[in-house]
């Protein structure tokens, strides 16, 4: 460089920041995985066409002997059964996964949009009016942060399963309660941390310049607040939904979330949790595709605010 | 002829050279480039300058404070005959609190809020004296008592919070004292103060001085801090020396065009107020891209008096008049004289 | 200091009402959704007809909401009479209720199953904390060192791995593994500390190692990120130009500025220690809180759930509250202000 001020190229925080983050390599083969996860899970059907498995039950191949585990090591791998079957039933795991999937990553993406919607209202409001709103709503965040969150799931979709159909694939209305569920648990620490934010921006000069200006509450809180919280909203949501499918395993593990021959990692774990020590892989791939989505999910979101905010680094 | 107030003795610390460099994503960051300076034993010498000058960099160079950092550290830092630069850690953490101290600029962040300010100045005599708890303590309050703070053994146990920005930086420097060392650092002590707490402060540092003997390096982008305390002067820009003086012979006689600028944008209560106060326009280069010439040139309002340019192209040295002065200018000496705006 | 400290207990006490009353609200939503008779949750399925409108009867059913719970509540201090239709029991003071599936105060079941969740919070703790603080002390000192990648890397891995699957993954290897691997070859069985403390200790290794990866390394992570940010103060810089040692720059200088976030965090991590509870203990069937809880809300046993509940809200507020305390104690700026 020459001169002494050399101009600089006029560049917007958000491609900065999508500067960064292309160049960060951890983030960009997290967001491969991620995509290919995705697309399998969408997929779903066409993938297990082109692999010529399915989710039918195969009885035929499950030991009599062996009181309905599968025949053949490794849970029954097979080149039809690249991951083997599932003990009791003889479906196909790998066709279980991808079906399983999609419900997982419905469930936690749906409940992620819910927390952060009720999470940035939440915190918008308690941040932007403080006074007794702030009190009434950070007190309500606090107390539900208090809460058994694990206990009170349970017990609602033990309560509210009552209501839905088992049997059959009528887990519609179930993967709904698991994200209003699930979704609602997830919402205050979303909330406090816009909360934070909020009080942080409110000091600025260009609120306080819109608000000299006799910008209404509501016009600061649209085009002056809630804009500038767009990154932090994106890296928290990114955080928030490896969180979430963790949630969601957790209540299927336990038997009050997705209910057979619905499926979902959940769910297949807690099928597993009955059997792993018969059968460790059919265990091992269901848990091993969790950990590697939720750890995509987290190393995405480290390169999203390490992109957005880069000394945190 | 100005009168030399300082017998010419062996400096305490010697400076050549020094370069200071940070390796960034955009390139090298020089900032302290080429400095050369000396302080007398018991000399106060102001080092001046803009945000960004170099001179807080200097002194924590001083310190090896940098070696934790990314910062290049190159020339010559001799303290007693020892060249800090090249020093061994070991050493140097001897000295450090012992024989050089530092005072920082915010005294609120510079105490750990989470330890009372008597454990934290009986700490710093304790890491170099292998005396007993109590006698630390009684040292502790010794020197918060003697740098100004009222009931010392009850404040002992207080927290940095609790005292006022004048009393902590009282606290700072009870804790840069309390080993008495030989040379204080005191980078921007004022700063960060009630203008009636900045002047009881920079007493406080030349009583101490007085007492202890101490040779003192204040670092300020203050002149009027540096006309109340200091013996000399160095004055910095973009990381280099441009002028050097005793303090009488820098605000009667000052020879930098850049000088000239600082003094022109200082208050004074003796100017008419109707005199405008005249700020340097501009901004200082960045310290990625110096330029080549001087670097003082894009803002000097004299490098048309300069024959061919010289300005732009070609850096001036500094050059020592051998009585202690020295400036770094393409003007003649001659030039300087009838240029300089006229002393008020 | 003192309003403050009765702020906060009135503050936690509502907490503990709050729960009480949506866990009480939850199963009066129940039978409205499902159309099963309320004795069912007291009872269960094989009640009768003329059994369920005794107990209809002696719970009040037909009252008014707020009298039902109130009549629940004041049973905690006041102790209470109760019937299933079929037997009289008397529940003494502090009644949390009376399950009728087990014939047994919910109050005598908790206290059984509390020491093992107790012991295996604790212990799962004071695991996370040591090895979590510590491995992020040691990476922000090393930074960008073998040691501080290894430890990012297996602290990232760590916060994704769910405590179940660490906890099927353990008990294969341990007691279907490989052979140098079965180090209970006869299953991992919760043996009470009075009992066999050896045995306690070894039965409670696997759990706590399920409960404590998954927080010390969500720990190492914070650990690590608050001692970086700590190590460029100005005071830690204070420390340096003092001549400390870097043992006492880092030991005593950083170390103490980490420890109040740290606290703040266990706090809020209480509630989802106990979630982490639930799995565990259910999977390695040890008869603790989580457990307990587990199998009421799955049978449907409305007195224990109600009792299980509160308890686990008690015990979380009161963490925090203590944590609260703690926090007031290592930072003297909050301790004045209060």
């Amino acid at each position: 460089m020459t001169g002494t001020q050399a101009p600089q190229v006029a560049r917007s925080p958000a491609r900065l920041a999508w500067r960064r983050l292309r160049r960060d390599r951890v983030a960009v083969a997290s967001a491969v995985a991620l995509a290919v996860i995705v697309a399998l899970s969408a997929g779903a059907p066409v993938v297990c066409a082109l692999l010529g498995i399915d989710t039918e039950r195969h009885i035929e191949l499950l030991s009599i002997d062996n009181v309905g585990f599968p025949e053949g090591a490794f849970g029954g791998m097979s080149a039809d059964h690249p991951l083997g079957v599932e003990p009791k039933t003889g479906r196909d795991l790998l066709a279980l996964l991808l079906y399983g999937s999609r419900t997982s990553l419905l469930i936690a993406l749906g409940a992620t949009a819910l927390s952060v919607v009720l999470g940035v209202a939440f915190g918008l409001c308690a941040g932007y009016f403080r006074g007794w709103v702030d009190s009434v709503l950070s007190r309500t965040m606090d107390a539900l942060l208090a809460f058994p969150v694990l206990l009170f799931s349970i017990a609602l979709l033990v309560v509210l399963g009552g209501v839905t159909p088992t049997g059959g694939n009528g887990n519609g209305l179930r993967i709904a309660v698991l994200i209003l569920v699930i979704g609602f648990f997830g919402f205050p620490y979303v909330g406090r941390l816009v909360r934070g934010q909020v009080i942080a921006l409110r000091q600025r000069e260009f609120v306080e310049a819109a608000r000299a200006l006799g910008a209404s509450d509501r016009r600061i809180l649209g085009t002056e607040i809630l804009p500038n919280l767009v990154s932090p909203i994106l890296v928290v949501a990114t955080l928030t939904i490896p969180t979430r499918i963790l949630a969601e395993a957790a209540l299927s593990f336990l038997g009050v979330g997705i209910q057979p021959p619905g499926t979902s990692w959940g769910q297949l774990l807690g099928s597993a949790s009955h059997v792993f020590t018969v059968t460790p892989t059919y265990m091992l791939f269901p848990g091993l595709t969790v950990v590697v989505t939720v750890l995509a999910f987290n190393l995405l979101g480290d390169g999203l605010r390490d992109a957005f905010d880069p000394k945190t680094n | 002829m100005p009168v030399e107030t300082t017998p010419p003795a062996d400096p305490l610390l010697s400076v050549r050279d020094l370069r200071v460099q940070f390796p960034t994503d955009d390139g090298l960051v020089r900032a302290v480039d080429g400095l050369s300076f000396d302080v007398a034993p018991g000399e106060i010498v102001g080092v001046v300058g803009e945000s960004g000058s170099g001179k807080s960099v200097t002194g924590q160079a001083i310190l090896g404070l940098l070696r934790r950092t990314r910062a290049r550290v190159t020339g010559e830092i001799r303290f007693d005959g020892r060249d800090l630069v090249t020093a061994p850690e070991a050493e140097l953490r001897r000295l450090r609190g012992a024989e050089l101290a530092m005072v920082f600029q915010d005294p609120l962040s510079a105490l750990h809020p989470y330890y009372t300010v008597g454990s934290q100045v009986s700490e710093a005599y304790r890491v170099h004296n292998r005396v007993s708890k109590r006698a630390a303590r009684e040292r502790a309050v010794q020197m918060l008592d003697r740098v100004g703070i009222p009931e010392p053994h009850r404040r002992y146990g207080a927290y940095p919070h609790e005292f006022s920005g004048g009393m902590r930086q009282r606290v700072m420097i009870a804790m840069a004292l309390v080993c008495t060392p030989r040379l204080l650092i005191a980078d921007e002590p004022t700063t960060a103060l009630d203008v009636t707490v900045q002047a009881q402060i920079l007493e406080l540092l030349g009583d101490l001085r007085d007492e202890f003997g101490s040779a003192v390096l204040l670092v300020t982008h203050d002149l009027g801090v540096v006309a109340e305390t200091c013996d000399s002067v160095v004055v910095m820009y973009a990381g280099q020396c441009v002028e050097q003086a005793g303090v009488e012979d820098l605000f009667a006689r000052p020879q930098a065009p850049y000088t000239w600028g600082l003094l022109g944008s200082m208050p004074r209560v003796d100017r008419d107020r109707r005199d405008r106060l005249a700020p340097i326009g501009g901004q200082p280069p960045s310290l990625l891209a110096i330029p080549p010439g001087c670097a003082f040139e894009p803002r000097c309002g004299y490098h048309e008096e300069v024959p061919e340019s010289r300005c732009v192209d070609e850096r001036p040295a500094l050059v020592h008049d051998g009585q202690g002065r020295a400036v770094r200018c393409h003007l003649t000496a001659g030039q300087r004289l009838t240029l300089r705006p006229v002393a008020p | 200091m003192l309003r403050y400290l009765l702020g906060r207990i009135a503050g936690a006490l509502t907490v503990v009402v709050v729960v009480s009353v949506v866990t009480f609200a939850i199963f009066q939503l129940a039978p409205r959704l499902t159309g099963a008779n309320m004795a069912f949750y007291y009872t269960g399925k094989s009640t009768s007809e003329a059994q369920a409108a005794a107990v209809a009867q002696k719970f009040g059913f037909d009252k008014p909401l707020p009298e039902q719970y109130w009549t629940f509540m004041s049973g905690i201090v006041a102790g209470r009479d109760l019937s299933d239709g079929v037997t009289e029991v008397r529940c003494p003071a502090p009644c949390l209720g009376y399950s009728f599936r087990q014939n047994r105060p919910v109050l005598e079941m908790i206290g059984e199953a509390f020491p093992v969740t107790l012991g295996l919070t604790l212990g799962a703790a004071v695991l996370w904390l040591l090895f979590g603080v510590a491995a992020g002390v040691l990476s922000a000192v090393r930074r960008g060192s073998v040691f501080d990648r290894l430890a990012t890397a297996v602290a990232l891995i760590g916060v994704s791995v769910p405590e179940f699957f660490t906890g099927m993954l353990l008990i294969y290897l341990l007691t279907s593994g490989p052979a140098w691997l079965r180090l209970y070859p006869d299953g991992i069985n919760y043996v009470p500390l009075t009992e066999d403390p050896v045995g306690w200790f070894a039965a409670m290794v696997p759990p706590w190692t399920c409960l404590a990866l998954l927080f010390a390394a969500l720990y190492a992570r914070l650990t690590r990120a608050t001692m970086l940010e700590t190590l460029s103060e100005d005071y830690v810089r204070t420390a340096w130009a003092k001549g400390l040692p870097p043992r006492t720059v880092v030991g005593r200088h950083g170390l103490r500025a980490v420890l109040p976030p740290i606290v703040t965090l266990v706090g809020l991590d209480v509630g989802a220690l106990l979630g982490g509870v639930v799995l565990v203990e259910t999977l390695f069937s040890f008869p603790g809180l989580g457990r307990l809880a587990y199998r009421a809300i799955t049978s449907q046993d409305l007195p224990v759930i109600m009792g299980v509940t509160i308890v686990g809200a008690l015990l979380i507020v009161c963490a925090n509250l203590i944590v609260d305390l703690l926090y007031g104690v290592l930072d003297p700026r909050v301790r004045n202000a209060r």
